[in-house]
């Protein structure tokens, strides 16, 4: 059963359209990641379901209770959603426990209901009942407004961008810890990113906007092997585009004759390859390039590969202990399927 | 910054700094030692009989109540102003600040010769709120502005409506903000003179120049003073630990985003109402009974007393004279501080600094009369020397400067020196051709800041002003109390129209920013 049901949604500020006829649901149980840049309208989109902004058009649907639509919209008490801000907000006035109870009743609250749970659930010791916020680092402020969300048992959490102020190795960590307390409290979930890692690493589907209108929704794999334009397999991770001619199940191009993800139509396309798809090994076997620049990241490295007769120079992603120099003389290889788009004459 | 710290101050400029530390302490000692001569027996019998009772009860009663007052009506304006999408929130913004402009002495002249009915506690609470409700309104609007949208929005989502979620999330986050606030009004309140003096309101202040008047007596007087510093000293402490605490912090970093304003609908038209007639009363009456009375002829005003325009013109330089070297004298003793303060780490910078904002809680009545005893027991050639009276305005109007100093000089980054420094400039020349020539702007406003408050400053000025140097203020003053209004008006209207255009030009050069 869809938990949240967006229908048509449309919203406008001055003259520019935020989101344009979004239709989404997302199923009980899920978290779905919705990804796009900024100026997507998607922080835009989780105003509109708290109920922090109106609606111009469309309506949304949280566990079978419309609480917006032509002529309707429900105060953002009203919905019951659970809503995770950007830097936590937690309320500098009050403890951690305080906190957390703070959605439930006043006796609950008296009585801290459920704090130990809650913050063993998001992996935070129960000794922290009664620090204050400014004592908590950045992760730790994050899991305990994912904890004050999640305790009136919300049947939507909505969390956004909720690990953008983060450093890299707390916004790991901290990811991990969003991501199993969801899953322990049976939630549904929407969270909102600009970050392609994040919305594949985490959710169980990922929607795409872009302009204010949907692109794509699917599962992670599903949308990074078959994305349904350039623009969005760009998006999604860095791409060598190449030309080539389809032709049944096979494309020919500068690399060869690949084997293709889905099928398309005869004739002239554009060849998309993930450098992680392209191998290097001795100039015996392959394609022959010469490396021109070796970017080192330690677990990988990026190489970029001049090969003779073709223009644009290839990516390929190696893992970093294979790193070879630059003028080296390698052979090219390309691994597994690829995805073409046919160029329209 | 750690450069600060490891590195000794100059010393030439430590002991400046010190200067104006002692400076401040000098009318404490001397109350105290007055205070002290009367003896603990006396001491009692003067402390513990009904006029103390009555006046305790008088002054406490009145911050209570303007305490209420104001806390309501600022708290509520702020609020307007800052959330919500009231049509002119800018003017109103601006309107709801200028009555700290406007001298309170001058606003119960306007209000004593609209009706004598404005009297006592009345006429204290309609004048005291009027001219202090600003001083809440500054830090709680500021505190609304801080304060992170998505608190209410997160409190919304979870379940509580707009006034449940201001009253437990909102207002514990003002809490700070308002008990600063309240705690400037009781100090204003506390060392306030002319004002009550004209509103025949008694409180320490007026009986402290009653005793002066009739009796001479400096050590009675004295002993008066010491209670009344300790009140204010009480208040000013509180209220550096609430601005200790004004900001829980905000916890998590980032620029704040603005909220889409509560749309007020039909409600805007009383809400509109009610600004328009806050700034009636705070300044459209006190201003309106200004021009109204300098439009009557003197014989309409009960008793009649010449004005002409050679004495206006006399009594502007008269006050301004004596501001201006008022100015000079505090800005001198500022500079240092705030330099040292705001460059150099250390225990006795600190110290002096603590030292020097102390002056904020001294009333004016107890400085000014413990500097006329000294003079005359100590130092007889600068009793009532017009440089008696400079270096009691320095004392007084010291904190103001320093405030606005450590502003300027804060506002220069140390990168710019440290790089001047580098290239091989000591600390006076990297003082000379960087930092002042930066900061000259902010230390401008600090110097029209500090001489709008000397010209309109009316206690020290009256007991102290040379034989014979009669300025604006003590025309008001005199005018008034032998109830002259037409004659005092012209006074009034020179001195509101000095301090308002002042206010103006600094809040177009400096201040447009804290506009919303």
């Amino acid at each position: 059963m869809a938990e949240l049901r967006l229908e048509g949604l449309t919203k406008s500020f001055g003259s520019g359209a935020v989101l344009r006829d979004l239709t989404l649901s997302v199923d009980s149980r899920r978290l779905v990641a919705i990804l796009g840049s900024s100026g997507s309208g998607k922080t835009t989109l989780l105003r509109l379901i708290c109920g922090f902004d109106r609606a111009d058009a469309g309506s949304i649907t949280i566990a079978g209770v419309r609480v917006s639509g032509p002529g309707l919209h429900l105060r953002p008490e009203q919905r019951h959603v659970g809503y995770v801000a950007q830097e936590g907000a937690l309320f500098p006035h009050l403890a951690v426990a305080d906190n957390i109870t703070f959605g439930l009743p006043r006796r609950q609250r008296r009585a801290r209901a459920r704090v130990t749970e809650l913050l063993t659930m998001v992996g935070l010791p129960p000794s922290y009942a009664d620090r204050l916020p400014h004592q908590l680092s950045g992760g730790e402020q994050q899991r305990v407004a994912l904890a004050r969300a999640l305790a009136p048992s919300p049947p939507l959490i909505l969390l956004d961008e909720p690990f953008s102020a983060l450093d890299a190795a707390l916004r790991i960590e901290t990811r991990q810890a969003v991501a199993q307390a969801l899953i322990a409290s049976g939630s549904t979930a929407l969270l909102v990113t600009h970050d392609q890692a994040e919305a594949l690493s985490m959710g169980d589907e990922v929607a795409v906007l872009r302009d204010g209108a949907l692109v794509q929704m699917d599962n992670p794999k599903a949308l990074y092997r078959n994305p349904v334009d350039v623009a969005l397999a760009r998006f999604l991770g860095e791409t060598v585009l190449l030309p080539g001619v389809v032709a049944r199940e096979h494309v020919s191009c500068f690399l060869g004759t690949l084997s293709l993800t889905r099928p398309c139509r005869p004739g002239a396309a554009e060849v998309l390859i993930r450098p992680e798809q392209i191998r290097l090994s001795g100039p015996d076997t392959g394609h022959p390039a010469t490396v021109e620049s070796v970017t080192y990241y330690g677990h990988d490295c990026s190489v970029m590969l001049a090969l003779e007769g073709l223009q644009t120079a290839v990516t390929a992603l190696v893992p970093g202990h294979v790193s070879p120099s630059v003028g080296d003389l390698v052979g090219l290889h390309v691994e597994g399927d690829v995805i073409v788009y046919p160029v329209s004459r | 910054m750690s450069w600060t710290s490891t590195r000794r101050p100059p010393a030439a400029l430590v002991a400046a700094a010190a200067v104006a530390g002692l400076l401040v302490l000098i009318p404490i000692a001397w109350t105290a030692g007055l205070a002290a001569g009367v003896g603990p027996a006396d001491a009692a019998s003067l402390l513990f009989r009904p006029l103390v009772g009555e006046l305790l009860l008088n002054t406490l009663g009145l911050i209570a109540a303007t305490a209420v007052v104001t806390t309501i009506v600022a708290t509520a304006a702020a609020w307007f102003v800052e959330r919500t999408d009231l049509p002119g929130r800018r003017l109103w913004a601006v309107l709801a600040v200028v009555p700290l402009a406007i001298p309170s002495f001058i606003a119960s002249f306007a209000w004593v010769s609209m009706s004598p009915a404005l009297q006592d506690f009345g006429g204290a609470l309609l004048v005291v709120s009027c001219s202090y409700f600003p001083l809440i309104y500054l830090p709680v609007a500021a505190a609304l502005r801080g304060m992170d949208p998505a608190l209410e929005e997160t409190a919304r989502g979870l379940g509580l409506g707009p006034w449940r979620s201001f009253a437990r999330v909102v207002l514990p986050q003002l809490r700070p903000a308002l008990l600063g606030g309240i705690l400037l009004v009781a100090l204003n309140t506390l060392t306030e003179f002319g004002a009550f003096a004209l509103l025949r309101f008694r409180t320490f202040t007026t009986e402290i120049f009653a005793i002066y008047r009739t009796s001479y007596d400096s050590s009675e007087a004295a002993l008066f003073g010491m209670v009344l510093i300790l009140l204010c000293l009480l208040c000013l402490a509180g209220e550096q630990w609430a601005r200790g605490n004004a900001r829980y912090g905000r916890v998590a970093r980032g620029a704040a985003r603005r909220t889409p304003p509560v749309a007020l609908g039909w409600f805007r038209l009383p809400v509109l109402a009610g600004f328009a007639v806050l700034a009636l009363v705070t300044l459209g009456a006190p201003l309106g009974m200004i021009l109204y009375w300098c439009t009557q002829h003197n014989s309409a005003a009960t008793s009649v007393a010449a004005v002409n325009l050679p004495a206006l013109a006399s009594a502007t330089w008269s006050s301004v004279r004596l501001a201006l070297g008022g100015t000079a004298i505090a800005m001198a003793l500022a500079l240092p501080l705030g330099f040292l303060a705001t460059r150099y780490d250390g225990r006795l910078i600190a110290l002096l600094e603590r030292t020097a904002y102390l002056a904020q809680g001294l009333p004016g009545i107890v400085v000014a009369l413990s500097m006329v005893s000294l003079t005359i027991t100590l130092l007889r050639p600068l009793y009532q020397s017009a440089a008696l009276l400079m270096i009691v305005y320095a004392i007084l109007f010291l904190p103001l400067a320093l405030v606005s100093v450590r502003a300027a000089f804060g506002q220069v980054q140390r990168g710019l020196e440290e790089a001047s420094r580098a290239a091989g400039l000591g600390w006076f020349a990297t003082s000379l051709r960087i930092l002042l020539p930066l900061a000259a702007p902010g230390l401008g406003a600090a110097a029209a800041m500090v001489f709008v408050s000397v010209v309109t400053e009316l206690t020290a000025t009256l007991l102290m002003a040379p034989i014979g140097t009669r300025t604006l203020a003590v025309q008001v003053w005199a005018n008034t109390t032998t109830l002259a209004f037409a004659a005092a008006a012209p006074y009034a209207a020179l001195m509101a129209a000095l301090s308002l255009l002042s206010a103006w030009v600094l809040a177009r050069r400096f201040g447009a920013a804290h506009l919303p």
